[in-house]
Formats: structure tokens, sequence, C-alpha cells
């Protein structure tokens, strides 16, 4: 990017070297020294919407000046693509201002000042659509330069500029429990919201997202759900209709600014203990978390960290409430119910034999240990008692707006005459959906969804569009559509947002409340004595994005051998780790899964009695390591550690060791595959 | 009551209609709301209670509307889900009404209550 202080003689000295001539090439060099020369001075404060209105319409002037020599209008184009992103950054900041100011609980405006307000707010987003995020001229710019005639930084400025609507996958460590709260629900290919259909090219985006959710649900649900979402689909085309006869320009935009999000969570859990416990073979964790698998857990890891034998292990994982859901279904009465089930997480810990087949490992005398874990803290998660009573104390009556002003609507303006009509209409719409289904048997799934997605656009287009005299609608009805039910609709969704930042931090709150948890472990040692293991678990966030766990325990020999020294208290043992989080994994290819990669910084001591009576042995144990976990797949992830030890509890011998293993997260798993599965989707 | 379709159905006067949301999976944060006074008359699982109101020829408009937040579901072999169903005070039997499932793109439903 050029200083706006070297712009004036770097254009001096670009016209002097190119000798081009004539008076309308004069006046337009003057004029796009003035602009640089002004802008100059504008990029040192901010500049107002108007401002760059104005800057950005004579720069489109000097660019369609078929006169100027390329060189200038690169530099033109470029100078042009940087208004154009400064006024979207700064219309997208003012109407997200005017919808905190607008939802603001403690406001005073009247219901004309509120209008008013959604007006503005239905302008600046006109204006924003308007502004193509990569125009001809800034494509034709980064053509041009990255021909030569420009640096290549440039132009790299120039093609890799997103959509304005278009945002990153958020990586913010501090999100990690959370990832798309308000963002709508991920359409499937098929029922692509973006599928226009030619025969009604400019149905608002809320009409063109509702054909899509109705063709997907009459491709999997048959022709009788189409009723699911007709009514919406009905009254959309109507107010498109009649906004269109509207001479106020804000109101006659309105519906196009009218969005209707989802309430939906997906979560990217990292605090489930799903590996074996630090002290068994294969362990890749110097320290344990106190969460557990609701549904199985298994994994498989490679490596030891406190054993001095590497060995191979399995690690199954459950709930008795998983046992109870699959039996009387996962309801949310029995997941009240069965609360104490809930608190309770069993595992058992195998060694591998064979690692082509580790499932076959699973026997009783193979079994290396088995643990019983009991959360002591309250549930954290959204199906709380908790979480329910917040919701319909401080949620609720927000998002029953939309429907709200959704039926009454309805109910005003199907009546009599009129209701008459829509319930032809409606049978109408359930014939084309079977027609539909009958004449396409044989098109894939996908093809179907936005094939009918285009049928029905363009159905309504023909049956209510086109004909909304047939409705017999009044002046009253037209001008309650647009002036009062629409606005309603508009301040309904945009309520939602202050509404939907409330449960952020509901889950936010929630999530960073301690977690604790008492296990415990009976550990078999075919080579030494049984012993069991009792421990305290405990997780808690600090700063972020980092979380404290803190391990706590002691073990006991079940029968102490005194030939090898041992008493009945075998061991204590303590474990002090930080963990955080780098964000979304690059490896995982479902776009729903939000797998975090994970690290950790762990200290651990450890008191081994019996090592005091053997020379060859250390009775202190030290370890720190470093841990990372990379998801690679869908449920699946790679651990990774490095260890060092002053000794291990066989040798007294200090050592730097490496762990690798393999992690797999069948809750992750069958969910993302349950989806993608129950959509028709592609699972890779 | 008698079912048209997954989303409208037949009603008669003075109707009194019951709907049950059961959360599955996820949890109760579902609601129903309708263009007619109704009430809450149990909360778990959510069911609502309203008369039918209206004129012969016209209709009652009712939506619908799920929220999902939470963790993946504890059954793999579904999705978290509102089931619905509806019952008529004068017979007809319990219908089972549109499933608001997570991995719909869309998580509100119309219904329509028609009188003939």
């Amino acid at each position: 990017m050029i200083e706006p202080t070297k712009q004036p003689p770097f254009v001096f000295q670009s016209i002097h070297r190119t000798q081009w001539s004539g008076l309308a090439r004069a006046a337009s060099s003057f004029l796009l020294i003035l602009i640089l020369s002004s802008q100059g001075l504008a990029q040192q404060a901010t500049p107002s919407i108007n401002r760059l209105k104005e800057q950005i319409v004579r720069m489109e002037q000097v660019d369609r000046d078929p006169l100027l020599p390329e060189e200038v209008k690169a530099i033109n184009r470029r100078l042009l693509n940087e208004r154009q992103q400064q006024l979207r950054s700064l219309l997208e900041r003012s109407i997200e201002a005017l919808r905190k100011y607008q939802s603001d609980p403690n406001s005073l405006l009247s219901a004309q000042e509120t209008e008013d307000i959604a007006a503005a707010i239905a302008k600046f987003n006109e204006e924003l659509s308007q502004l193509q995020p990569n125009s001809g001229a800034a494509t034709e710019a980064g053509r041009s330069e990255s021909n030569g005639n420009g640096s290549g930084a440039a132009s790299s400025d120039l093609t890799t500029q997103a959509p304005a609507n278009a945002k990153p996958p958020s990586n913010e460590p501090g999100e990690g429990s959370r990832v798309a709260l308000v963002t709508p629900q991920p359409m499937p290919e098929g029922a692509n919201a973006t599928t226009q259909a030619d025969c009604y090219s400019d149905a608002p985006p809320l009409l063109v997202d509702t054909a899509a959710s109705g063709a997907f649900r009459v491709v999997r649900d048959g022709a009788g759900s189409i009723d699911l979402s007709l009514q919406r689909l009905i009254f959309f085309t109507i107010a498109d209709a009649v906004s269109r006869a509207e001479k106020d320009e804000a109101r006659r935009d309105l519906i196009r600014s009218i969005q209707i999000r989802q309430f939906m969570e997906e979560t990217a859990r990292t605090d489930k203990q799903i590996g074996a416990s630090a002290s068994s073979e294969g362990s890749t964790s110097a320290a344990e978390k106190p969460n557990f698998a609701n549904l199985l857990a298994l994994a498989i890891e490679h490596g030891a960290i406190a054993k001095e034998v590497n060995g191979t292990a399995l690690t199954l994982s459950t709930s008795p409430y998983a046992i109870l859901a699959a039996a009387q279904g996962d309801t949310s009465s029995n997941y009240k119910k069965y609360d104490f089930f809930r608190r309770v997480g069993i595992s058992a810990n195998f060694n591998i034999d064979d690692e082509n087949n580790v499932l076959a490992s699973a026997r009783r005398h193979q079994l290396s240990e088995w643990s019983v874990r009991a959360r002591l803290s309250g549930d954290r998660s959204t199906r709380s008692p908790e979480f329910e009573d917040f919701w319909n104390r401080e949620v609720r009556k927000t998002f029953e707006q939309v429907p709200f002003v959704l039926v009454n609507e309805f109910a005003t303006l199907f009546r009599n005459e009129t209701e008459k009509v829509r319930r032809q209409v409606a049978q109408r719409f359930r014939q084309y959906a079977q027609e539909y289904l009958t004449n396409n048997a044989a098109l894939s799934e996908e093809a179907k969804r936005e094939g009918l997605q285009r049928e029905i656009l363009c159905r309504l287009k023909e049956e209510v569009f086109d004909n909304i005299d047939r409705f017999g609608l009044t002046e009253d009805d037209r001008q309650r559509i647009v002036a009062r039910t629409l606005p309603a609709l508009q301040a309904a969704t945009q309520s939602e947002s202050a509404a939907l930042a409330l449960v952020d931090q509901k889950i936010k709150e929630m999530s960073l409340r301690p977690l604790a948890t008492f296990a415990y472990t009976n550990k078999r040692d075919p080579d030494n004595s049984d012993y069991s293991l009792l421990k305290f678990l405990y997780e808690r966030k600090t700063f972020n994005p980092v979380q404290l766990i803190l391990n706590g325990g002691v073990s006991f020999y079940h029968k102490p051998n005194s030939a090898l020294h041992q008493r009945s208290v075998r061991d204590i043992a303590f474990a002090l780790s930080l963990e955080g989080k780098a964000g979304r994994s690059p490896f995982v290819n479902q776009e729903l899964d939000n797998s975090q990669i994970t690290f950790a910084f762990t200290g651990r001591y450890e008191r081994m009695f019996e090592n005091k009576f053997f020379a060859d042995r250390k009775a202190d144990l030290a370890f720190a390591q470093f841990r990372v976990e990379i998801p690679f797949m869908t449920g699946m992830s790679f651990p990774f550690s490095v260890t060092y030890a002053n000794a291990t509890e066989l040798i007294k011998e200090d050592h730097l060791r490496a762990n690798f293993g393999f992690s797999f997260d069948a809750d992750k798993l069958l969910f993302i595959r349950s989806f993608l599965r129950k959509n028709s989707l592609p699972i890779q | 009551m008698q079912q048209n379709s997954v989303g409208s159905y037949g009603v008669g006067k003075d109707e009194k209609i019951t709907v049950e949301m059961i959360a599955i999976a996820t949890a109760n944060t579902c609601s129903f709301v309708i263009d007619t006074a109704s009430q809450v008359v149990l909360e778990e699982p959510r069911t609502y209670e309203f008369r039918v109101t209206v004129s012969a020829g016209n209709t009652h408009f009712a939506e619908t509307r799920g929220a999902f937040h939470g963790p993946p579901p504890s059954d793999p072999t579904s999705d978290p889900r509102f089931e619905v169903f509806f019952t008529g005070s004068f017979g007809g039997g319990r219908f089972t009404g549109p499933v608001i499932r997570r991995s719909d793109p869309d998580h509100m439903c119309d219904i329509t209550f028609e009188r003939p």
C-alpha cells in the first residue's frame, strides 16, 4: 500500500513519463490529483459515509475515462477499492450501532422513532448490498497489477478480499465451548439458500431461505410437509408484492433486510478425559480431566509416562445414563429424572495385543484398570434446570416474538374470502409438491431439493405475486403489512440478537464454573500387587484461553507384599496442568466439526514410598510435560507429548521421552455422521 | 380433530386442542405460539391447550419453534429434536405433528387448525 504522503509525487512521475496530452486528459489528471491529495488528508480522520460515497463516485468517473492511461487507472482503482472497503466497514459499524441502540432495553424511543431507526438500518443495508466486494474495477485492477504493472503486495491486497458478509470461522480461544450460537443452521447443499429461480430472480432472501427449507422437508418427509413452510411462503410473497408498490423507499426495501435466525449452538468440548489415566500403560496424559464421556469413548494410545514399560492400551468409558437413555429415550424429562446417573462415569482400560482388532482385546484377562467417577459439581450444560429456568425467565418471550408477529398477521390477513383463496393456493401447492416428487423420482436428493426450491419460487410468483389481486387485499391490509407487520418482524428479529447475547453470556458463565470429580480406580498389575487409587480431579478456567487442572490422589495396595517393602499406602501424587486451545484444527474435513487443537503444560510429582528401600530407584518422582492434541478427522485426533522425568517408578534414571497416540471420540463422530446421514449429505 | 397433513388439521367449533412438545436429546427450549388465547398446562413435556374460537371457514394459525443448545446427543441414532403431538377433545386420536430437528435448515414450522 502506498503511504498517503507519497501519493502526489508518484502520480506526477507517472504522468510525466507517459507524456499524454489533450485537454480532457489534463482535466482528468488534475481531478485525480485533487482526489488523491484530498484522500491523503481524509485518511487521517474517519471519513463520513457521505464523504466516502462522494469520493467513490468521483473515482468511478475517473475509472470510466477512456482517455486516461492504464497506470493512472490502476492507482485509481486501488484507491477506489480502499474507499469501498472503508465505506463497507463504516456501514456495517453504523448498522450494528443502530441495532444495539434499538434493542437497548432502557431505550425511551417512541414507536415512530423505532420505525425511523428500522428504516435507517434498512437504508444502510441496501447501500451495503449495493457495494460489491470485488467490483469490476477492483478485479480489473488486481489483474492489471498482477500483470506486472503494480507491486505484488498491492495485487495481493486486491485479489484476496472476502465478501462483505463472509466471515472466517471463529478461532477465538475464548469461544471454544461454542461455535456458532447465532449463525443460521448450515444449509445443506441441495437446499442452498442462494438458489434463485429464474422466474422469480429478485425474490427476497427471506423467501428464498424459506423455500429452501420447504423443499428440504418435502424431499425428506413427503409432499404434505410443504404445509410446515407454506403460510410463511405465501405471506412473504404477498409482503414482497405489496412492498414493491410502496412509495417510501425504506419501507419498500424492508423485507429484503429481514433475516430469521436459528437459535442453535454447536459444541467443541475439550474437557472430557478420553484416554487412560496418567498412571496406566500407554497414557499420553500426565494430568486427568474431571469430565467424562456420556456415551462411549474409546482411546488407543501408544506410549508411556509413569511406567518404564511401553504399552498399547484401549480405554472404554460410558455413563449409566447412556444405558437408561437407550432404553427409555433421552427426553428432557428423563434427563432431569436420572440426574444422579449422569453424575457417574465408568471406564475400563485394556492392554491391546492385536492392534488390528482393538475391541477384541476388551477381555477380562486384558483388563488393566477400571474406574468409577462421580461428578461433585452441578450440571454445567444447557440441559440443566438452571439453564432452562434462565431461558424461561430471560429469553423465551423474545424467542416467541417472531412467531407471534407472524401468526397475528396471518390471522388478520387470511379471513373469510382471503382465507378461501389461501386454502385454494395451499391445496395447489400440495399438488405441485407431489407432482414434482413423482415426476423427478430418479433425481438425486440434492437435485430434487434444488429443483423443488426453484419450483416453489416459480409457483409463488405465478400463484401469489402475479395474482396478488385475487387475495382481495384492502388498502388497510397493504398499509398494515408495510408499515406495521414488517417493521415489527424486523424489530423482533433484531431483538433476538440481544437475547442470543444473553444466552451466550449464560453459557460462558456456566462453562467457567469449576468442575470437580472424585475418582476411584482399580489397577491390576500382573508383575506386582494390585492396588486402588482415590483421586480428586479439579478443573477451572484461569485466564482466557487457559484453564487450570489439578489432580491429587493416594493409592493403596490391596495385599501389600512386605518382601517388596510394600505398605498399605503405595504412593501419593499431585499434578498441575495449564491447558489451552490453539483454534480449530485445519485438518478436520467436516464443516460442522469445530474440534480444537489443544495444548498443555503439565507438572507431576509422585512419592513412591517403597522406592526408598531400593538403591536403584527414586522415591520422589517428578515429571514435566508438553502435550499437544491435533484433531485430524471428525472424532479422531493425534495426541503427542514430550516428557522429562527425573526417574520412573522402576529405574533411577532421568530421561526425555516422546509419546504419541490416536484418540477417538464416538460422541462427536456419531453426532456428525448422524447429521450427515439424515440430510443425505456425503460422509467424508 | 382430523389430520389433513403434518402441518394442517381440521377442527370443530369450541374444540379444545392439546399440543405436546417433547424435547429429545436437547433442552426444553421450544414454544408453540397461536393467534388465540392459549396456556401452558404442563412444563415437562411442554404442553399447551387452546380452544377453537374461529368461525366456520376460518383458520387458527400457529408456529412451533425450537432452540438448540448443548453438546452432541447421547443417542447416536438421532439428532436432538422436538416432537410435536396434537390431540382434539372431539376425538380422532393423538396425531403426530412436525419434528423439529437440530439438523433441519429451519427450526420453525407453520401449523394451521382449519374449520371447514
